[in-house]
């Protein structure tokens, strides 16, 4: 293990809150986890960082006993712990909060928080005992809420806060956050890192996994990043390694990180897709849009802005109630995204791959195929897969999908790979127009790579790209224009310059000033 | 991760069940052989037994084109009520020649599965109550436009279809229309696109749909050719019955699920086995008729019926957890109570 060859530092000598050491897990033959280690000192942040499948989500889930290592040992303060079950890792004090929340969405914020332990008053849940008891854990993560309120009502970054709050309840000294995240916005990771600090200052110890390495340099102070089961940069100060040298820890290779934003106006042909003041049943009111040929079109808003229902009534899945949908110069109705596909070759990457993205289930042939089984059927809707092959996998094989076989089930694929087979399809079937949601989210650095060369392809070849975003990052870096959507209206069009900070400035100034005038005019 | 054993459930998948239900079939004939003597294994039981079987195997299947698409059809014996009184009708009142009242027969039969998926689309209720519903509708409509009258078939042909013998005593020509909508059934679910979209639509409806399957389309054919299908076993089940009445359908749903879910056709969408549903079908009539003979009073058959059909969809629960490892799993951690310092 490095960390014994490493040059005793002045902290080493006490004992770590918290260590996992010389840890292996293979399951069902393949190896997930061989030799790896965390160390977290008391009162750190601590980056936990790697591609996916690098062996995180294994570590983390040996770290609260919902795996058990083959080898290798759990140290808490210096002694050796064994974590039978999830609760006894609680009840050592260790505690995750996962990427997939865990709420009851009907429940109250205070009925989340003391789940399976409700205050009784004779046999009967007293709800302002509870209310009570919840809202100090509400209030150090910083959510001043009604407890009772619903937690349907929550944007993800709150939602995310009392889930945190939930470890804290259970006393929980050792917070690991797995991609806590890849769904909230910059400005609720903002007040996410302010908490987090006053909690690491308070005496708990943390683990952040997150692929975002801004994240990482604005919160950690030490990191490790595992690649195949091993520690490659192992318990060092964030301070001492640049970015590149954390991408190439991870992906084990150079990768140059790649901008194409604001480049390419000029190229941009006829209007591909026009909305001329169109208004949805999601509450979106008289939007005026154009996407043309060759153009990547960013839509950036927080959560809630009403980005994704726009998308989702463009194909079909939301309804249109006024105004008119314009596709090449002729107006366009469009019922579902069976007419988005087979009239106007418009089509969808959702934000959620794994309920809508894919069919975990059926294979990768079949997941790719989907959108071109109409086209390439013959009598009577004649199909084999051999039949499927020549359309499936050249865009499989372009961007590099890791499989065995095409045939096997998407769902045992990467998420990386998950979100290259969901995209593959609309390249399968050769969309003109294709609106990717999120296209980014929880995915690892080389597969995220490989989704922005794969737009800029796109575009580049004639395609015209709507990419909604919640990573402004990404939003600059590949988008021509950017629209700014605050409360189902659009708030403004910026001309990307590809330049992050004078862009990011603007677009947050729009954000702001447009909560300020709903304010003023409420008040 | 999971890479081998997802490989392995891909080949053992689709198959563990037909192999499974082989065994069990050899199981219960040598067993009622050797408690029942050898009239089990006779030509005459046999005969029954496959006679049963062929018409089992194709409401199995009829039940299977909508659990394939995610939904079900409880009404499949209503349409079976219905056609069985338009098929008595036409050849006993009317004297339709035997073709014209087939053709008939399975036209409504798909109508009336038909209306069903409207009013499913329409209305966005779940199957299991439209079907429900129209079960009662169907069925009871059928005696009171009958008046409950008894029809006695003497079409020759029709008679040599589920009273003659194919090849050996012991067959039945219903076999052979029972493997015909098998192997139909397997081209429309491996070679054909339609199939294809209703897996995918039973998989994953959101995902289909926004993948650009035109999802009402896929469902409504899944309605019609379960409707199709209880108008072949309508037409089936008249062959060897002969004497008719609208009663008849009223227990074709438990051998219609029986014969699915056995088969390894997945409850939750998605999944089709062809040769699950035909040995799963001849299983159920072998036990029934082995039940049968070793003397089980009728009124005690229905239990181990019942218990058939809950040890299928255990069955079925079980393949569904052995296939769960492919999403990655997570721990969720039970609370230890802790009081806000």
């Amino acid at each position: 293990m490095t960390s014994e060859q490493a040059p005793p530092d002045v902290r080493e000598t006490t004992p770590a809150a918290f260590a996992l050491e010389d840890v292996w897990k293979s399951f069902g033959g393949v190896t997930a986890l061989s030799g790896a280690s965390l160390r977290l000192r008391p009162r750190e942040i601590h980056a936990l960082i790697g591609e996916n499948g690098a062996g995180k989500s294994t570590l983390i889930n040996i770290a609260t006993g919902v795996h058990r290592p083959e080898r290798g040992r759990i140290l808490m303060h210096g002694r050796e712990v064994h974590f039978a079950t999830p609760g006894a890792a609680a009840e050592h004090g260790v505690s995750v909060v996962h990427q997939e929340r865990n709420l009851v969405r009907k429940f109250s914020l205070a009925e989340n928080l003391l789940l399976g332990r409700q205050p009784l008053t004779g046999g009967v849940v007293s709800y302002g005992k509870m209310a009570a008891e919840a809202r100090p854990w509400l209030e150090r993560v910083g959510l001043h809420l009604d407890p009772l309120a619903e937690a349907s009502s929550l944007s993800p970054g709150q939602a995310q806060l009392l889930e945190i709050a939930k470890a804290l309840s259970r006393r929980c000294e050792v917070l690991l956050l797995d991609e806590p995240t890849s769904s909230i916005t910059e400005a609720e990771f903002e007040h996410l890192r302010v908490i987090l600090t006053e909690l690491c200052n308070g005496g708990t110890s943390i683990v952040f996994v997150s692929h975002k390495l801004e994240e990482v340099y604005s919160l950690c102070s030490r990191i490790t990043v595992l690649r195949d089961g091993r520690n490659i940069l192992n318990d060092v100060p964030v301070a001492a390694v640049s970015q590149e040298e954390i991408v190439r820890a991870m992906v084990g290779r150079h990768i140059e990180l790649f901008a194409a934003g604001g480049r390419r106006n000029a190229r941009a042909g006829a209007p591909r897709l026009e909305l001329r003041n169109v208004s949805t049943e999601f509450g979106h009111r008289g939007l005026d849009l154009t996407i043309r040929r060759g153009e990547i079109v960013g839509l950036y808003g927080l959560v809630g802005a009403g980005r994704t229902e726009l998308a989702r009534s463009i194909i079909g899945l939301g309804r249109i109630t006024g105004g008119e949908i314009v596709v090449n110069g002729k107006p366009a109705r469009i019922r579902n995204p069976y007419d988005a596909l087979r009239h106007h070759r418009i089509g969808y990457v959702s934000e959620d791959r794994k309920d809508e993205g894919l069919i975990l289930r059926h294979s990768i042939s079949r997941n790719v195929g989907i959108t071109v089984w109409q086209r390439i059927e013959r009598w009577m809707g004649w199909i084999s897969d051999q039949r499927t092959r020549p359309s499936v996998e050249p865009p499989l094989q372009h961007l590099n999908v890791k499989m065995q076989r095409i045939s096997q089930p998407a769902g045992s694929l990467s998420g990386g790979n998950q979100q290259k087979v969901s995209a593959a399809k609309w390249i399968a079937a050769e969309a003109e127009l294709l609106i990717f949601d999120e296209p980014t989210v929880g995915i690892d650095v080389a597969a995220k790579d490989a989704m922005h060369r794969l737009i800029v392809e796109l575009v580049e070849n004639g395609s015209a790209i709507l990419l909604i975003s919640s990573d402004l990052r990404e939003v600059v870096q590949l988008a021509d224009r950017i629209l700014v959507m605050g409360d189902f209206r659009l708030l403004a069009e910026i001309a990307n310059s590809g330049e992050y900070a004078p862009i990011s400035e603007l677009v947050m100034l729009t954000i702001t000033k447009a909560t300020r005038d709903v304010e003023a005019a409420a008040a | 991760m999971g890479v081998a054993p997802a490989r392995l459930r891909d080949v053992l998948g689709s198959q563990t069940s037909a192999l499974g239900l082989v065994l069990l079939i050899a199981l219960t004939w040598t067993g009622f052989t050797s408690i029942g003597g050898s009239g089990f294994l006779g030509s005459f039981n046999l005969y029954s037994i496959v006679q049963l079987a062929a018409r089992d195997a194709v409401l199995g299947m009829a039940q299977a084109m909508l659990i394939v698409v995610a939904r079900m059809n409880l009404a499949v014996g209503g349409i079976g009520a219905v056609c069985t009184s338009l098929l008595g009708y036409l050849l006993v009142v009317a004297g339709t020649p035997l073709w014209l009242a087939v053709v008939l027969v399975c036209v409504v039969g798909v109508l009336a599965a038909l209306l069903m998926g409207f009013t499913e689309l329409t209305t966005g209720l779940s199957s299991f109550i439209v079907t429900l519903a129209f079960l009662s509708v169907y069925g009871g409509g059928a005696v009171l436009a009958t008046g409950g009258r008894q029809f006695q078939i003497t079409s020759p042909e029709l008679q040599a279809l589920g009273n003659g013998t194919l090849f050996s005593p012991a067959i039945c020509p219903l076999v052979a229309v029972a493997v015909v909508c098998g192997v139909l059934c397997w081209l429309l679910y491996f070679r054909n696109s339609l199939g294809w979209k209703m897996l995918a639509v039973g998989a994953n409806e959101r995902a289909a749909r926004a993948s650009g399957v035109h999802v009402a389309g896929v469902v409504l054919a899944a309605y019609a050719l379960s409707g199709l299908l209880c108008g072949v076993a309508t037409i089936m089940n008249a062959s060897y019955e002969l004497n008719v009445n609208a009663g008849f359908g009223a227990d074709w749903l438990l051998p219609s699920f029986i014969a699915a879910v056995l088969g390894g056709v997945a409850l939750t969408g998605g999944e089709i086995s062809v040769a699950g549903i035909l040995l799963a079908a001849l299983f159920y009539d072998s036990l029934q008729s082995g039940l049968t003979i070793i003397n089980v009073p009728s009124y005690w058959i229905e239990l181990p019926q019942g218990l058939v059909l809950l040890a299928a969809v255990l069955l079925d629960q079980a393949r569904r957890r052995r296939a769960r490892p492919l999403e990655r799993s997570r721990g969720t951690e039970p609370g230890t109570a802790a009081v806000p310092s």
